[in-house]
This record gives C-alpha cells, sequence and structure tokens, in this order.
C-alpha cells in the first residue's frame, strides 16, 4: 500500500520529456498552419504562448527538485510530482472547468443567436477557460 | 474529520515538512491535514498511524 504513486524516477522524467516534446510539437504544428492561413501575429503568439507553458513547467520542475518545501501545488504538478492532495486539487478545479465550459458553450451558442459574432465568441472561448481553469485551481487550492 | 496529527507531531518536535518527507507528501498537505481542510486518502491515513505507532481511530476521529 502507498500514499502516492511512486512511478520510477526514469519513467516519471521520460513522462514529463515527452509531455513536453508533444506540447511544443502541437504548439509549433498549430502555429505552422495559422502562420500558414496568413495570420504571423497570431502564429508568433501561438509560439510564445507554449515557450512560456514549457518555462513555467521547466521552473516548476526545478523548483519542486531544488526547493521541493517551498514549491506550491502548481510547480509540483508542472513537475509532474503531485502528491495526493496536489492530484485531488487538480481534479477539483478540472471538474469545475467541465461545467463551466458547458455552461459557456450554451451562452456562446446562444448569443450567436442574438447577432454576436461567431469568430469573436469562438477566438474569446480560450481566454475565458484560461480564467476558469486559473480561478478554479486558486480556490480549489486555498479551501483544500 | 478532526485530527490529533498537530499534537503528535509537536510531541515529536518535527516540522511540517520533515514530517511531510516521512510521509512522502508535500508541506502543504500535512498543514492541509492539520488544519482539517484536507481528508487523507485510507492508504495516507495508515501512513500517518504507522508513522506514530499509533491506530487511525486514534488519530482521526470523525465530526458528529
Amino acid at each position: 500500500m502507498s500514499t502516492i504513486d511512486h512511478p520510477t524516477t526514469h519513467k516519471s522524467t521520460a513522462a514529463w520529456y515527452l509531455g513536453i516534446v508533444a506540447g511544443l510539437a502541437v504548439a509549433l504544428g498549430l502555429a505552422l498552419a495559422v502562420a500558414n492561413a496568413g495570420h504571423a501575429d497570431t502564429a508568433a503568439g501561438i509560439v510564445t504562448g507554449g515557450m512560456l507553458v514549457v518555462v513555467l513547467a521547466a521552473t516548476g520542475r526545478l523548483r519542486s527538485s531544488r526547493a521541493a518545501d517551498r514549491a506550491g501545488t502548481a510547480a509540483r504538478l508542472a513537475a509532474g510530482r503531485p502528491d495526493e492532495r496536489d492530484l485531488r486539487v487538480h481534479q477539483g478545479s478540472l471538474a469545475i472547468l467541465g461545467v463551466v465550459s458547458v455552461i459557456l458553450s450554451g451562452l456562446a451558442s446562444a448569443a450567436t443567436f442574438l447577432g454576436v459574432d461567431a469568430t469573436t465568441i469562438v477566438r474569446s472561448m480560450p481566454f475565458a477557460l484560461l480564467l476558469t481553469a486559473v480561478v478554479a485551481f486558486v480556490v480549489v487550492n486555498r479551501r483544500t | 474529520m478532526r485530527n490529533e496529527i498537530r499534537q503528535l507531531r509537536e510531541e515529536r518536535s518535527l516540522s511540517q515538512g520533515a514530517l511531510g518527507t516521512e510521509l512522502g507528501v508535500s508541506r502543504q498537505t500535512v498543514n492541509s491535514l492539520e488544519t482539517g481542510r484536507y481528508d487523507p486518502s485510507l492508504p495516507l491515513a495508515f501512513t500517518v498511524a504507522r508513522f506514530f505507532g499509533l491506530s487511525i481511530e486514534e488519530i482521526f476521529h470523525v465530526d458528529d
């Protein structure tokens, strides 16, 4: 019986690097497709965002290994080294995000019938969901 | 759920970080356990009980 998952260090490290490489591949692929469609600024934004996520994940991993006592929930999750409470916080915030995304998509759908530009709605949705994810994470983390 | 973790930890002059290391969890998790904001999984409850040499019932109490 174990209190936390104890994957081997090699497996954990390999999974983390695989996740980073997969994330980078998706960001770069998406940026390339958007750039080819003639939206160079948006493509640059996607690349910048992708790199920012990678840097934050690397910082979290470094912090959770060098200053484990001061690392927060987000840092341990980003580093791929969460304990059971971190996973509970992650699960709880994703559950909130799931419910809010259903509500937001319903409202967005209704808004298009009221004449709101669909492109604007679709493009603002990722930001609304990202904001929801951050707020949900902070609230659940403080309450758990 | 109430628990005696803080008292037991202080009796042994352990910091939250040190107890967390012994239990395989973070300092924040120990803090959340002590303040009752987080109820541990059954495996973690067993680990806590084993570490302090007590039974789960002696450490964790259900709020009535």
